[in-house]
C-alpha cells in the first residue's frame, strides 16, 4: 500500500504552532501507518511560495518523497489539481490522507482521478485482504465501520489523531541538513480578483440592535406560556410520579 | 436581460434532517441577483423528504428535482451516477452548494464541477448575478482580515460552494409554493468498492444536542456527577441525548458541550426532561422550542413549571432512577412478547 498526505501550506504559517496543531496529524498519521502495514509514503505539499520549514520538518520526520507546489493563486484551486494528477496517475494502490477542511483540493482531486473520497474519517487500519478498514463518523453521533479497497481519498476528521512529534534534536538537524524536495510551479491563468478588508455582509443599525436586544430580554420578561395554562401537574409519591410521566410519554407516541 | 438556470444543490441524510430547510430558507432571505436568472430549481440529494414537505418549504424556487439515493458513506460512482440522471435536464449555468458545518456538501460541490467542467468557487460569502450575466464573487482569504471578490465572465460556467450565515433566528422568507414543478427521480446505490461492516450506535455522551428528538438534562437539584450517571443511564432508555443546566456545568458535574441555554446549546427536540432544573431565564430560552417539555422538580413554584407540558413535583434523582427501572422493565416485557 501506496500512503500519500496532501498538505496545504499557509501563507505566513508558524512551522511550530502547526506541528503541534491537527494539521499535522494526517502526517503523522501517514507516517505510522507506514510503519505499521509497510509500503511508502509520499507527501505533496501546496501553496504561496513561502513555507518551506514545514516541509524541511516533514524530511526531518523521516520521509524522503517529498513535494512541494507552488501557486501565486490560492483561490483558484483547479491549476493545483492539474498539476498534481500526474503525481497520482497509474498509482492504483494509492491512499491519499488529507485533513477535512474547507480546501476543496482533495475533492477536486478525487474527482479528476475518478477515486472514491470518504470524508469524517475516524481512524484507519489495513485488514487482512489489503483492503482498508475505516471507522466513519456520521451526523447524530452515529459510527460507522466501512471496508473499502484502494485507490482513495480519505478525509481525516483531525480531532481524532494525534499531531506529529519531532524531538527538538530532529528539529534541529532539518534547519541544517540538505533537503531534496521536488518544486514545481503551478501556471496560473490571470482572473479578475480584487482584495479588499474584510466586510460584514449585514451591519447591524440601531433598529436592528433593539430589535435583537428585546428578543433577549423577552427571555427574561416572558409571561407564563401556553403550554403552561394546560400543563398537568403531579403531586405526590415517587411511585406516582414515575407512573404519570410514563403515562404521558406513551400518550404523546414517544416511547 | 436573463442568464439561464441555477440550481441549489442541498443533502438529506435521512427523515428526521431538517437542516436543508434553513438551508433553502437562507438562500432565498439572501441578494443574490435572482431576477437575473430565469429559473431556480432544487436539487434534493440523499433521503428526501415527501414532496408535499418539499413544496411547502421551497421558499420562492420555480421547481425542483429530489434525487432519492442511498446515504453518502464515500462520495464515488454513486454520486457519478446521480450526476448522469441530473443530466437528462437542461443543465444549469450556475450551480449553488448550500455549504453548512457538513464537509460532504463542499467535496459534492468539487465532484459537481469537475463533472460539468466548470470553475468552482470555494468559501463563498456572498456572490451576486451582475445584469451582463457575469457573476461576481465574495470569498473570504482570512476571515475578519481580507475578501476576494472575483468575477467570472457570463459564458462561464461556474459551481459556487456557499456558505450559509450562521444566524440563530429562522428564515423569514416562507412561501407556499403554487404551481411549482418537483420531479422525483431514484439512483441506486452502485458505490461497489464500499463495504458498511457494521454500525455503531451513540451514547448518550455522544449524541449532539442539536440533533437529538429526545434530551434528558439535570440541574442543580441532580446533586452531583452521580446523578448524571443516572441520568445517562436514563437518556440510554430513552436513545436521547444528555443535557445540563450552567449550574451543573460550572459545577463541573459535566462537560460544556452539554450545556442547553443562552450560553449553551440552543435545542428543538422533541422531548426535553428537565430534572433538578429550576428554570433560569437563560435556559428556558434554550429549551423553550422543544415540542414536550416534562419537568421534575422539588419546588412546586420552579419557573420551569411555566412552559412544561407535565410538571411533576418531586424529587428529580430519584424519579430519573425509578423511571429508568420501570423503562427498561417496560423493554424487557416488550421484548418477551415479540419473542
Amino acid at each position: 500500500m501506496n500512503w500519500s498526505v496532501l498538505l496545504p501550506l499557509g501563507a505566513s504559517e508558524d512551522p511550530l504552532a502547526w506541528m503541534e496543531s491537527s494539521a499535522s496529524s494526517p502526517l503523522a498519521l501517514g507516517r505510522s501507518l507506514m510503519r505499521r502495514y509497510g509500503g511508502s509514503l509520499q507527501v505533496v505539499g501546496y501553496g504561496k511560495e513561502e513555507s518551506p520549514v514545514i516541509l524541511q520538518w516533514v524530511w526531518a520526520s523521516g520521509i524522503r518523497d517529498v513535494w512541494h507546489l507552488t501557486t501565486a493563486d490560492l483561490m483558484a484551486p483547479e491549476p493545483m489539481v492539474e498539476a498534481l494528477l500526474p503525481i497520482y496517475q497509474n498509482r492504483d494502490s494509492t491512499v491519499i490522507l488529507a485533513a477535512s477542511s474547507r480546501d476543496v483540493v482533495p475533492g477536486l482531486l478525487a474527482a479528476s482521478l475518478g477515486w472514491t473520497l470518504v470524508p469524517e474519517v475516524r481512524a484507519v487500519s489495513v485488514g487482512v485482504d489489503e483492503r482498508v478498514m475505516v471507522r466513519q463518523g456520521r451526523r447524530g453521533g452515529w459510527q460507522a465501520d466501512l471496508r473499502l479497497g484502494p485507490p482513495l481519498v480519505l478525509l481525516l476528521d483531525c480531532r481524532f489523531f494525534e499531531p506529529l512529534y519531532l524531538t527538538v534534536r530532529q528539529r534541529q538537524q532539518a534547519l541544517v541538513e540538505k533537503v531534496v524536495i521536488n518544486r514545481r510551479m503551478v501556471r496560473v491563468e490571470a482572473r479578475e480578483r480584487v482584495m479588499r478588508p474584510y466586510r460584514r455582509l449585514a451591519v447591524k443599525g440601531a433598529s436592528s440592535s433593539a430589535r435583537d436586544a428585546r428578543t433577549r430580554l423577552g427571555a427574561l420578561l416572558q409571561t407564563p406560556s401556553e403550554p403552561s395554562k394546560r400543563a398537568k401537574r403531579v403531586e405526590g409519591t415517587t411511585d406516582e410520579a414515575v407512573r404519570a410521566i410514563l403515562e404521558f410519554l406513551v400518550q404523546q407516541g414517544l416511547i | 436581460m436573463n442568464h439561464g438556470r441555477l440550481w441549489a444543490f442541498t443533502l438529506v441524510d435521512d427523515a428526521a434532517d431538517r437542516r436543508w430547510e434553513n438551508a433553502v430558507g437562507r438562500f432565498a432571505e439572501t441578494e443574490w441577483g435572482a431576477k437575473f436568472i430565469d429559473e431556480v430549481t432544487l436539487i434534493m440529494i440523499g433521503a428526501v423528504p415527501p414532496q408535499e414537505r418539499v413544496s411547502s418549504v421551497l421558499y420562492g424556487m420555480g421547481s425542483a428535482i429530489l434525487v432519492k439515493t442511498a446515504p453518502f458513506d464515500a462520495i464515488g460512482d454513486t454520486i457519478q451516477a446521480v450526476f448522469r440522471a441530473l443530466a437528462d435536464y437542461p443543465l444549469p449555468s450556475v450551480s449553488v452548494f448550500l455549504v453548512d458545518d457538513d464537509w460532504r456538501v463542499a467535496m459534492l460541490g468539487a465532484f459537481w464541477s469537475t463533472w460539468l467542467k466548470a470553475c468552482v468557487a470555494a468559501n463563498v460569502s456572498s456572490f451576486r448575478v451582475m445584469p451582463d450575466g457575469s457573476i461576481q464573487v465574495v470569498q473570504d482569504v482570512e476571515v475578519g482580515v481580507t475578501q476576494a471578490v472575483t468575477t467570472y465572465r457570463p459564458d462561464e460556467k461556474v459551481t459556487i460552494l456557499w456558505d450559509i450565515p450562521h444566524v440563530s433566528t429562522p428564515p423569514r422568507v416562507r412561501r407556499q409554493g403554487d404551481g411549482l414543478r418537483l420531479d422525483a427521480i431514484t439512483v441506486p446505490d452502485v458505490n461497489r468498492e464500499v463495504e458498511v461492516i457494521r454500525l455503531i450506535e451513540p451514547t448518550p455522551q455522544e449524541l449532539p444536542l442539536e440533533d437529538a428528538e429526545r434530551v434528558v438534562a439535570g440541574g442543580r437539584g441532580i446533586e452531583g456527577p452521580d446523578g448524571f450517571a443516572i441520568l445517562e443511564e436514563l437518556a440510554t432508555c430513552l436513545r436521547a441525548g444528555l443535557g445540563a443546566s450552567r449550574v451543573a456545568v460550572d459545577q463541573g458535574w459535566i462537560s460544556y458541550a452539554h450545556q442547553v441555554g443562552q450560553s449553551g446549546k440552543r435545542i428543538h427536540a422533541r422531548l426535553y426532561m428537565a430534572f433538578g432544573i429550576s428554570g433560569a431565564p437563560q435556559h428556558l430560552d434554550g429549551m423553550k422550542d422543544c415540542e414536550t417539555i416534562v419537568a421534575i422538580n422539588r419546588d412546586p413554584k420552579a419557573p420551569i413549571f411555566d412552559v412544561a407540558h407535565l410538571a411533576v413535583v418531586a424529587d428529580a434523582r430519584e424519579v430519573a432512577r425509578q423511571l429508568t427501572l420501570a423503562l427498561r422493565a417496560r423493554e424487557s416485557e416488550e421484548h418477551v412478547m415479540t419473542v
